[in-house]
């Protein structure tokens, strides 16, 4: 056959366009985060996004609030202020995330759950959510309780710092750890922050320098740590393999 | 029609399933092989809690995968090892499965209370599930798993640990909701199949062996299943399938092609067929020697149901001839 008989034939680069195009057409469209999140929480309503969890909220909370009595003891007479914020920020997020995970794991209601028509990762996103907010209110709590305990001597606003980044870091942390799919994983953001806020403690200097750096150090680092934070999150959320063993944890 | 097509499942170096391929169409269909042959991974596949490493399942022709809501929009699954909320009634917990299956509320409640009385259990709808037995438990998953009225429904060992009165009752309950559905059910307890099941699937080896009626699966055995009197040695080509209490003392019975001296015929069951199939292969080229001797080991009552996973071996009698279907093997109403 001559050239001029030969059919013009597509590129690569042409021919990868034009299948990417068709499956573009023929795939249902895929709904954003966002609009998957809005419509669990009207198809579920915010009690139910906890249902079968009262147990586990009440245990965070209820070992949160032990924990306050020693951290302001501690706060009222040692010293060392950014490290036990440091530790004892993300602890309620960390009590009902892992309690909640646990509960799942052991109830066995995981399987028949993520054969369900809403999203099973929307559902924990949703939570996350709540948890977040939850854990963020009780920081500005817990730390204008602190503050009062161990005399205003402290700038709140480098407790606030501390705290809000810490939390932010830590829920960035966790959701980064869960990408393994090892039972492991839970527990390898609560370990990696109790070595962290230990050496932390060891910094004889930790409180000069955290607590008394300017404002706009804070506001970076919180940005920061929010920004991060919502980027795994929103990895999270918006995680097409549905089902399956990814996130869902086992 | 839900369709499996060559789908291959591995973790790791370890292979699940190998290149089975199946249709299913409205009816009940039994999922019947011993632990370890793959069932459950089939199972979670199809219920999209598992993805096939290779393959895919189809509903109408889409991906399960690509569809992911609409596709579990008709789905009811009802796991092997069925989580329940102790503290909470069935009433408000299939309310729950209600929400997370987007049913509206008016609607839901017309449906669970159908729902309850189907599954007899409307007496106990506001009491905590923490007093229910194991068959009430049981009938309170089959309503979760039915509460979206779904258009397939997947149940993973439904009767492990019911007792047979309840068993019977769960059987009559899966006749009463095939109706215009597809019910894959899958277990190792021989007699729940074969009463309810209008197509067998039968995994050997990781592999699809066949998918048949009952009667074409005990066709295949059909002329080789003899009881003889229990005490004599096997002979040759005598495979031991299960003894019994006779008239007239135990009696055991044996599959070969060639009927021994003092044998009687009778029809093959789904039972001798499933024991036939699963023997071990290395028990079964080696042979048994000996019978037992009689009052040992003996079964009380009647033949019951078959744990395939303890099913054990005799001597290979002739192929079962079985069929190893991978091309496709059609389901429906028989």
């Amino acid at each position: 056959m001559s050239d001029w008989e030969r059919p013009p034939l597509p590129t690569e680069g042409e021919k990868s366009r034009l299948i990417a195009a068709a499956v573009e057409a023929a795939l249902p469209p895929r709904a954003s985060a966002p609009a998957r999140l809005s419509r669990t929480l009207h198809a579920l309503g915010l009690p139910m996004l906890f249902f079968g969890m009262a147990d586990c909220l009440f245990l965070a909370v209820a070992a949160t609030l032990a924990c306050l009595a020693p951290v302001g003891y501690v706060a009222a007479h040692e010293g060392q202020l950014a490290p036990l914020l440091f530790l004892f920020s993300p602890f309620l997020y960390a009590a009902l995330t892992l309690l909640s995970l646990w509960k799942e794991r052991m109830d066995g209601t995981w399987e028949w759950r993520r054969s369900c028509r809403l999203p099973f990762r929307a559902v924990a996103a949703l939570r996350m959510l709540v948890f977040g907010a939850a854990s963020a209110a009780a920081s500005v709590a817990a730390n204008l309780w602190l503050w009062g305990v161990q005399g205003q001597e402290a700038p709140l606003a480098g407790m606030l710092g501390v705290s809000f980044s810490s939390l932010f870091f830590y829920a960035a942390l966790s959701l980064a750890c869960q990408r393994a799919r090892r039972l492991g994983a839970l527990f390898a953001a609560p370990a990696a922050w109790c070595a962290l806020g230990a050496a932390l403690a060891a910094w004889e200097g930790a409180d000069a320098v955290v607590l008394n750096a300017p404002i706009a150090v804070f506001v970076l680092v919180v940005g920061a740590s929010f920004a991060l934070c919502l980027w795994e999150f929103g990895r999270f959320a918006a995680w097409p393999g549905e089902g399956g063993l990814r996130y869902a944890f086992r | 029609m839900l369709s499996v097509e060559h789908v291959t499942k591995r973790f790791g170096a370890f292979t699940a399933l190998e290149d089975v391929s199946l249709s299913f169409s409205p009816g009940v269909y039994g999922l019947l092989a011993p632990n370890g042959a793959g069932k459950t991974t089939l199972i979670k596949m199809l219920a999209t809690l598992l993805f096939p490493t290779s393959g895919q399942i189809l509903w109408n022709g889409e991906d399960i995968a690509s569809l992911g809501e609409a596709y579990r929009a008709r789905l009811g699954y009802l796991p092997q090892e069925f989580g329940y909320y102790p503290g909470y009634t069935p009433r408000k917990f299939l309310r729950y499965v209600a929400a997370l299956q987007c049913v509206p509320r008016r609607e839901a409640d017309a449906r669970i209370d159908g729902l309850l009385a189907t599954v007899g259990i409307a007496d106990v709808a506001d009491k905590k599930m923490r007093q229910f037995s194991g068959g009430m438990l049981q009938r309170v998953g089959i309503a979760q798993a039915m509460v979206n009225d779904p258009e397939i429904l997947i149940l993973d060992e439904p009767t492990a640990g019911l007792d047979p009165r309840e068993r019977v009752r769960f059987r009559n309950l899966v006749h009463s909701l095939a109706d215009a559905r597809i019910v894959i059910l899958s277990t190792h307890i021989v007699s729940d199949i074969e009463t309810i099941a209008g197509r067998i699937v039968m995994l050997r080896d990781r592999r699809l062996l066949c998918c048949d009626t009952a009667a074409g699966i005990c066709a295949q055995l059909e002329g080789k299943v003899f009881e003889v009197p229990a005490g004599a040695p096997l002979a040759p080509g005598q495979f031991l399938l299960s003894e019994r209490e006779g008239a007239a003392g135990p009696v055991l019975r044996v599959a070969c092609d060639e009927p021994p001296a003092d044998g009687v015929p009778v029809p093959a069951g789904l039972e001798d067929a499933f024991l036939y199939v699963y023997r071990d292969a290395e028990e079964g080229s080696r042979g048994i020697s000996a019978r037992p001797a009689a009052g040992k080991g003996r079964r009380k009552g009647g033949r019951g149901h078959v744990d395939g996973g303890g099913a054990r071996a005799g001597a290979a009698g002739g192929g079962m001839g079985a069929r190893a279907d991978a091309g496709g093997a059609e389901g429906g109403r028989p």
